[in-house]
């Protein structure tokens, strides 16, 4: 493992991971982090060198925090740690995962910049995404760290930052933290999701993104076409394909699909967070079928129009489904019977089963499979989340994507994003 | 007599290759030589000595017995010889040891977060009935007319006072306006405006399949709704397309009595300032009750109105704060709002919606074009592992009853909508 910070954070960084690794003690709603080491919890062992540090020095720190201009420093920061990842990436030996340790300067002074620019209009950036896309050039999956986390400022209970921390790592670090049960073999699944470019010059620009998983929780991650998508001429704000754009981006999936497995998928199964309009569900529905027999198209929406109330203290069960008429709902957050607890805060809202294109499986099983996609985020110890990962990390990997020019080409694989 | 190989098997593994002496820790397999790679440095030890002459060896156990797993425990070369030396025979006796094993065991099947193989056990099944924020539309109009209007924009229509209570919501859409009351009549509230001979009558039914119409037939409602909204008080805020409280005086708070989820009565602040608890200073914000409000069809011509509480906050009881200045105060209470806190609130508002009747009426003028919906929530009969009943919260107020006003209200209601129809026979000629 490498680190990137400040001498002091460095060292920090270390010490912390080393001694959460031994193991982290539970609470009453906590449970104790079994630890990373060969003998126990993710039985794997954190190995340092120091020749895989890159040490922020003091004078280029101040250099780059002393810029008067928050669009100049950013962009300072930017190549500074740039210029780390280069240095770690032309080593002969290369680590397989970097912690970056960021100070509270450099979150405070460089943390995001909002400028205008002649081409672009106003643009956000977050050095968080930026980092990601920029360590993605040399191939190496970061995980970035705040201050208050090492030094115990985050109020997060230890053992969960520990669970969330370590499930990220070993996923980056190229293992497996556990396997989906309950999805179908030979399935494609895909989740459909746009991001704009940076800055709003380019308003009505959208590019499509698509995520690949296949029935072992194996992910892809696709950039598709751009395309112009103006919001006042169409009358919807979430964009939608053409039939050609439709076509193309299936066929893609399906080429990706066939090259890794070296099988075309027996069933395809795509998740959309808006309806599919009647040319977009033609284009799919070309492609699909000029090569596959089974799929079903969903578009699964959360909604807070409706919900189920229980005279309990407690909200619904994860996992309900419920229908009004013709519509269709799931839980996904919600109550737990099997733990005797509810994770989540206030009052759970469920997805709405807002289309559904081809009837190739029942609702039901569709809706278990949406369930089972809630439990694959890898980047996160949580129990299962309110999307399946399908849609979940479109806007996740959308924000990083935007920062990769058109003409370099994003890594596919999930670990470079999250 | 040696250790059968499933006993070693047993120890070895529910060892997890551990010395179990207590904090030894010692990994009992270590790395070797390319032709072995795994070099072995566990014992098996003997808890009651295999010969009765051996260490602890005064048992009736068989010698059968003395082999098996029960007996034994695994442990490094050093400690295996500490528990048999001569000398601290006394401190390591068989009882001892038993507990020793069993401590470490445990330790490693805890540690390891291993998944028990014994089918976990399921909560019972139970049956329960759960609710919805979920009203049914009990009665829709039949008709939509539509006739050529002389004016181009809504607020220069002036339906004129129709009977006492009527309302007259109207859309203006292609260069016609679009309302429940009929157009033909030339008595009609907008008689000054269209032209009613040229009136158009659609069955609401037809427009509901039609997309561009069904948009056309939420507009109306939603105009139907700020009437409705309106007449009890309530201001619309369009930004967030939603209605809340307003203060009846600058600075002075306020409540309204309802029928809360328990008791026959109660009152709730609707417009308040809260306060610092430490201080009991004012906090620089006013809260204000709010809902959000939806038609929507459901399918097979059936339609609900959603009932979505909300929070609004102002700066002095009237004026908005900007959402980035709000945000967090918003999120905070919402974070607070738990499952029986929402079934409070949409009681709230169904009663306060309803004026604490069976149904919310929308007088549209003739009996068969009134919008009923009825103030039961929609809810429905669970069968699911359930929460634990310590949780349950009461709802005792669940139906409303009428009285002999509502009752009078609803009577010569016509929900059957295959009644004939008089007018039936026009609609050819009329379409």
């Amino acid at each position: 493992m490498g680190l990137i910070g400040t001498a002091e954070l460095v060292e920090a960084a270390r010490t912390w991971m080393s001694s959460r690794a031994e193991g982290v003690r539970g609470d009453l709603n906590n449970p104790e982090f079994p630890g990373w080491m060969p003998d126990r919890g993710f039985f794997s062992s954190l190995e340092f060198d120091d020749a895989w540090n890159e040490e922020l020095g003091q004078t280029e720190l101040r250099q780059v925090l002393e810029i008067k201009s928050q669009k100049d420093r950013f962009h300072a920061a930017l190549t500074l740690f740039e210029a780390k990842f280069r240095q770690l990436a032309e080593r002969d030996s290369v680590p397989d995962y970097v912690v970056i340790a960021l100070s509270d300067q450099i979150v405070t002074r460089c943390g995001t910049a909002d400028y205008t620019g002649k081409e672009t209009g106003a643009v956000h950036r977050d050095l968080r995404r930026a980092l990601k896309a920029s360590a993605m050039k040399f191939r190496i999956p970061t995980q970035i760290v705040r201050a208050p986390a090492l030094d115990g400022r985050d109020r997060t209970p230890p053992s969960r930052i520990a669970w969330n921390f370590f499930t990220a790592m070993y996923c980056k670090a190229g293992g497996y933290p556990w396997s989906p049960y309950g999805l179908t073999p030979g399935t494609c699944y895909v989740g459909i999701g746009f991001y704009r470019p940076l800055g709003s010059a380019d308003a009505t620009m959208q590019t499509s993104l698509v995520q690949v998983f296949d029935e072992r929780g194996e992910g892809l991650v696709l950039r598709g076409h751009e395309f112009e998508w103006d919001p006042n001429k169409t009358g919807s704000r979430s964009p939608h394909l053409t039939a050609d754009g439709a076509h193309q981006l299936m066929a893609l999936v399906l080429d990706r699909y066939e090259a890794a497995m070296k099988q075309t998928p027996a069933r395809i199964v795509v998740h959309k967070t808006s309806r599919y309009w009647p040319d977009e569900r033609d284009g799919f529905r070309a492609a699909i079928e000029s090569r596959v027999r089974r799929y079903d198209l969903m578009a699964l929406e959360v909604q807070s129009r409706v919900r189920l109330i229980t005279t309990s203290k407690y909200p619904p069960l994860r996992g309900t489904r419920f229908t009004f008429g013709d519509l269709d709902y799931l839980y996904t957050t919600g109550y737990i019977s099997a733990l005797n607890e509810f994770h989540g805060m206030h009052v759970p809202a469920p997805l709405q089963v807002a289309d559904h294109v081809g009837q190739d499986s029942s609702r039901d099983a569709l809706l278990k499979e949406v369930l089972a996609l809630t439990k694959l985020n890898w980047n996160s110890a949580a129990l299962g989340g309110l999307l399946p990962i399908t849609i979940k990390f479109s806007g996740l990997v959308g924000e990083i994507m935007r920062e990769i020019p058109a003409d370099r080409e994003p890594l596919p694989q999930f670990k470079f994003y999250i | 007599m040696a250790v059968p190989v499933a006993q070693q098997r047993k120890l070895t593994q529910r060892s997890g290759n551990i010395c179990a002496f207590p904090g030894c820790g010692l990994l009992l397999t270590a790395q070797g030589t390319p032709e072995d790679p795994v070099v072995v440095l566990g014992e098996m030890a003997h808890i009651v000595a295999e010969s009765p002459n051996g260490p602890r060896g005064d048992s009736p156990l068989t010698p059968e017995e003395r082999n098996r797993y029960e007996n034994l425990i695994l442990l490094c070369n050093q400690h295996h010889q500490l528990i048999d030396s001569e000398g601290a025979l006394a401190k390591y006796t068989v009882e001892r040891l038993h507990a020793m094993k069993e401590t470490h065991e445990q330790r490693i099947e805890r540690r390891l977060g291993g998944r028990s193989n014994v089918p976990t056990e399921l909560p019972p099944m139970v049956n329960d009935t759960v609710y919805s924020n979920v009203l049914p539309v009990t009665q829709m109009p039949r008709y939509i007319y539509g006739a050529p209007c002389s004016v181009g924009r809504e607020n220069e229509v002036r339906p004129a006072a129709a009977s006492a209570g009527t309302m007259t919501p109207f859309i203006l859409r292609e260069g016609r306006l679009w309302a429940f009351q009929d157009l033909r009549d030339t008595s009609n509230p907008f008689v000054d405006v269209v032209a009613c001979t040229e009136t158009e009558r659609f069955s609401t039914k037809e427009w509901w399949t039609d997309p561009d119409r069904l948009g056309w037939y939420v507009a109306l409602l939603n105009r139907s709704l700020n009437k409705l909204t309106g007449r009890l008080g309530l201001r619309l805020d369009h930004d967030h397309h939603r209605y809340y409280f307003e203060p009846e005086a600058a600075g002075v708070e306020r409540s309204v009595p309802y029928r809360p989820l328990n008791a026959s009565r109660a009152t709730r602040s609707v417009v308040w300032q809260p306060k610092k608890r430490a201080t009991g200073e004012a906090r620089n914000y006013w809260l204000h009750r709010a809902v959000s409000l939806r038609f929507f069809l459901i399918g097979d011509n059936q339609w609900c109105l959603s009932v979505r509480p909300e929070l609004r906050v102002t700066s002095d009881g009237f004026e908005s704060i900007q959402a980035k200045y709000i945000g967090r105060q918003v999120t905070r209470k919402k974070s607070r709002l738990f499952n029986h806190d929402l079934l409070g609130e949409v009681q709230f508002w169904r009663d306060f919606l309803g004026r604490s009747t069976p149904r919310i009426f929308f007088p549209f003028g003739t009996d068969r074009q009134n919008l009923i919906v009825s103030t039961s929530l929609s809810s429905g009969q669970v069968r699911w592992p359930g929460i634990p009943p310590e949780h349950d919260m009461p709802f005792k107020n669940v139906d409303y009853v009428d009285d002999l006003f509502t009752w009078a209200e609803a009577e010569g209601l016509s929900e059957d909508d295959d009644a004939a129809d008089e007018d039936d026979d026009a609609e050819e000629t009329l379409r």
